[in-house]
Formats: C-alpha cells, sequence, structure tokens
C-alpha cells in the first residue's frame, strides 16, 4: 500500500524520514561485505562507485530496489548528479525525492 | 588562454544552416552562417575571444544515433534541418560555453583528452570511454534497458531469423551463408565459440554439420534451445574468463567458428579487465582436429563504428584512430591475424564483407556506406 503525506512534513518528521531512508540504504550495502566493515563515518563518506563495491549490473539492481522501496523514480539528471555518488548523498537525495513527491518513506 | 579545435569538422546540413562535428567525441551543434564565421575567427593565432557579440544562433542536434542498434548510424547527428526544434538564441558568452561543453572548442586539453580512457565507474562523467562503455551507460541510466534483451532485439526477428533492415542482414548474413555453402559439407563437427542465440549454429547444422555451441549466457543458450537443437548441441562455458574449454576433448572438431565475439579477447567490456587472446585461441587450437579451420568473422577495425559522412548516397568517412583503441571496440586485423598466426595457425582465406548486391535495409545512407566500407571481416585460418 503506498502512504501518502496529507500535510507538509514539519521538521521532526523529516528527520525521521532521513533515518527510516538511512536504515534502508544501509541495509542495502551492509549486504556488501567490504561495506559491512567500515565505520559509520567512513559508511556516511563512501563512494561506493569508485571503490568498485557495485558494477553497472549491482547499480540498476539498487536503483530498481530503491525504487520499488520508496514509490520514487530515478530521472537521468539524479543519476548524473554528484549526490549520487556517495553513500550520504544518496540518503538525503532519496528523502528529498520522497518529500517533493509527497511520498513517505 | 590556448583553443584547440583540431578534432572538429564542420559542413552543410541545409539552407544556412551548419553542423559542426567533433569526430572524437561525437558530439554536435546546429548554427548559422553567421555563428559558425564567428565561430572561424576564434581561430585566428592569438585570438581566444568572440569577436562578434551575436545573437547566435544554435541548434541541438545531438542524440544517441544507435538506440535502435549497435550497427545503425554511428554519427549521432540529427542530419534533416526539417526536423530541428526552433533554434536558440545565444549571447556571446552562452554561445562560447555551448562550443566548450560539446568539446567544440577545447579550452581544457587535459579534461578533453581524459574523455578518451576508460571510465572509472559507469557513472564516471569525466571519461566518455570506448563504444561499448557508451552504449551500456545510454542503454542503463538513459534507455533503462537490460542491454542482453537489447542485443537480440537489434540483430534478430522474434522468431530467431536475422533482422535484414540492418547491416547483419544485408551484409553479415549473406556472406555467411554463401561462405558456408561452399565450404561446409555433411558429418563435419563444427565448435560454434560464443553461439548466443544459436543462429549461425542452426545455419552451419543445416548443411549437415553436427554443431557444437558453447557460450557464457544461460538466458542466450535457453533461446538457443527454444528454436530446437536438430544437429546442434549447446553448452555453457564461462568464455572471457581464465578458464577454457574444459569440456571439450582435444582434437576433437573439423571447424571452430565465432562471429562477434573474438573482439573481447582483445578490448575489454568491463574498463576494469585486463584481456588476453592468448588463452581462447590456444583452447581453439587445441580441440581442432589436425589441419582444422578456425573461421573468424569479426567486425571491421577500421570502418566498425566510423561516422557515415557526405551525402546520402556519396558517403566517406573520417577514421582518427588505427593503432589505438579509445573508441572502437575491434581489434584491427593485423593484430588479431598476428595473435592467430601465432598460436599456431595459417592463414588460408581473408576477405572484407561489404553489403551484397542484392540485399537493402530500407536505409540508402546505410546501404550506401555499408556498399562502399566493410564492416566485418572474414578469415579462415589451418591449423598447422
Amino acid at each position: 500500500m503506498r502512504l501518502y503525506a496529507a500535510s507538509p512534513m514539519n521538521s521532526m518528521e523529516r528527520t525521521r524520514n532521513i533515518m527510516k531512508v538511512k536504515t534502508a540504504i544501509y541495509n542495502y550495502f551492509n549486504k556488501i561485505p567490504l561495506f559491512a566493515c567500515k565505520s559509520e563515518e567512513q559508511k556516511d563518506e563512501c563512494f561506493y562507485l569508485d571503490e568498485h563495491l557495485i558494477d553497472s549490473l549491482g547499480i540498476i539492481e539498487m536503483i530498481s530496489t530503491l525504487e520499488n522501496d520508496f514509490d520514487i523514480r530515478f530521472e537521468a539528471e539524479h543519476l548524473q548528479s554528484d549526490e549520487f555518488l556517495t553513500v550520504k548523498g544518496l540518503v538525503s537525495m532519496v528523502e528529498r525525492m520522497c518529500a517533493e513527491q509527497g511520498k513517505l518513506p | 588562454m590556448n583553443l584547440f579545435f583540431g578534432d572538429s569538422i564542420a559542413f552543410l546540413a541545409g539552407d544556412d544552416r551548419w553542423i559542426l562535428y567533433n569526430v572524437r567525441t561525437k558530439t554536435a551543434l546546429g548554427l548559422d552562417g553567421a555563428s559558425l564565421s564567428a565561430f572561424g575567427t576564434l581561430q585566428s593565432p592569438g585570438s581566444d575571444r568572440l569577436k562578434e557579440t551575436g545573437p547566435f544562433r544554435v541548434w541541438d542536434v545531438s542524440w544517441f544515433s544507435q538506440t535502435g542498434g549497435t550497427l545503425d548510424d554511428p554519427t549521432r547527428i540529427c542530419r534533416d534541418p526539417d526536423s530541428w526544434q526552433e533554434p536558440r538564441i545565444l549571447g556571446k558568452e552562452a554561445f562560447f560555453a555551448e562550443l566548450t561543453s560539446r568539446w567544440l572548442a577545447i579550452s581544457d586539453y587535459p579534461a578533453y583528452q581524459r574523455n578518451f580512457e576508460r571510465p572509472a565507474h559507469p557513472l564516471d562523467k569525466m571519461r566518455l570511454g570506448n563504444f561499448h562503455d557508451q552504449l551500456g551507460r545510454h542503454l542503463l541510466f538513459e534507455r533503462r534497458t537490460d542491454p542482453s534483451e537489447w542485443w537480440i532485439g537489434q540483430k534478430f526477428k522474434d522468431d530467431g531469423t536475422v533482422r535484414t533492415d540492418n547491416p547483419y542482414g544485408t551484409v553479415q548474413w549473406p556472406a555467411l551463408v554463401s561462405y558456408f555453402e561452399a565450404r561446409l559439407t555433411k558429418g563435419l563437427r563444427v565448435l560454434d565459440v560464443g553461439c548466443g542465440t544459436g543462429v549461425f549454429a542452426r545455419e552451419i547444422a543445416r548443411h549437415g554439420a553436427e554443431v557444437v555451441g558453447i557460450d557464457p549466457s544461460d538466458k542466450y543458450l535457453a533461446i538457443a534451445h527454444s528454436y530446437g537443437t536438430g544437429n546442434c548441441s549447446y553448452f555453457p562455458v564461462p568464455l572471457g574468463t581464465d578458464q577454457g574449454f574444459e569440456k571439450i576433448t582435444d582434437e576433437s572438431f573439423d571447424i571452430v567458428f565465432m562471429s562477434d565475439a573474438l573482439l573481447f579477447s582483445f578490448v575489454s567490456i568491463s574498463p576494469r579487465d585486463v584481456v588476453d587472446p592468448s588463452m581462447i585461441l590456444s583452447e581453439i587450437r587445441r580441440v581442432l582436429k589436425p589441419g582444422g579451420a578456425f573461421i573468424s568473422v569479426e567486425p571491421h577495425g577500421d570502418f566498425y563504428l566510423a561516422p557515415w559522412l557526405g551525402a546520402e548516397n556519396a558517403p566517406w568517412t573520417v577514421l582518427y584512430e588505427h593503432r589505438s583503441r579509445h573508441f572502437s571496440t575491434a581489434p584491427v586485423f593485423g593484430q588479431s591475424a598476428k595473435a592467430v598466426l601465432k598460436t599456431g595457425f595459417a592463414l588460408v582465406h581473408f576477405e572484407e564483407l561489404y553489403r551484397a548486391n542484392n540485399c537493402v535495409s530500407g536505409n540508402m545512407r546505410m546501404d550506401e556506406f555499408t556498399g562502399e566500407f566493410p564492416l566485418w571481416t572474414l578469415t579462415e585460418y589451418r591449423k598447422d
């Protein structure tokens, strides 16, 4: 079932949503041993493509997982942005997409 | 600031409409004659600024023209001015930015050169990479299409036969059909290395040969099976890895056939892989009977993917690399032949494949180009 926000989110809701997105994305990456063994800080700053943690088919799998889990759609400009290249950037991008599209993570 | 222009050409597309085109990056801009003249002034010695103030009229004419298939027009230009959108009217600074962002006037030469390296990862914006890198990125991130399914569709019809509206059907297929007709006899044992969905295996078997097809893709082999096996049998073999054809016994085949697959042993698919053709070539030699034949049809190292330029019925092209493989994904013949001969083979047949006389795709530019320039080479080697 899809849930839609009835009213603009307040900052507490927003923080809670960021945590939900972060948990989901971390759960995804934690399946990769080379990611799982990193410290929290290293995980945030991780350039997962530069470090070759996932390959091109892995990216496609990740994109469809996130799209399905959050009911969002990545466009070409999302994929081309620098934000997409780090785990931290990905978290804020997905959270923002959810907020913009009025969808709860 | 020194500007570099060495890789760009301009040609007339229509009434006061020009196309400025970088042959290496395949980036282009449509512009009117006055804007082209202004661009020309940038090239005078010591000049790095536009003398005219504009306004400049430009059109977006770039597109990924191989969306329909690897053998579609590789030029990436929307040629017909009638189909161009309304022009954008730009001031001096915006026009200059347009020229530099499309690598038509190059102000940062090291950044420009970086384009021709393989990408660090699939979303690497700093490097264009070779044709396969660019195609992969286009399919995965712009079209969001599974490349393996796309590949089947651009080569075969739903019934598994070769499409006739592109050079697979107008160049490669007729050449192989007539070569097989003259060359194959009943009872030969043939190994099809990288058989894919089995279209050539079935054609070889039609001549009474017993064919074994091997391929790394279970998906393609399942499709091959779906067309019926008859005289063909298929096995998954991890080609492209350091494992050989271990299940295949020595000196058990009269012919090894390989099409559009040996190139991957010369130019890696993944930028991080290191390739070495000697392993697969010595395996091919091992499984051949004494005096057996290795028949190889591979993309032409120079003209496959070369831009289609000139008038529709008077094609010409531009080559900017022969030895290096910054864009092309197939080795030149001298490189592949040297590797095969070194393995212990002799060359017995070589031809460049052009469009067959009676085959037309329906696209005049494609047909004229493939009538003039070869897109594949067909080679037969004998095991020494």
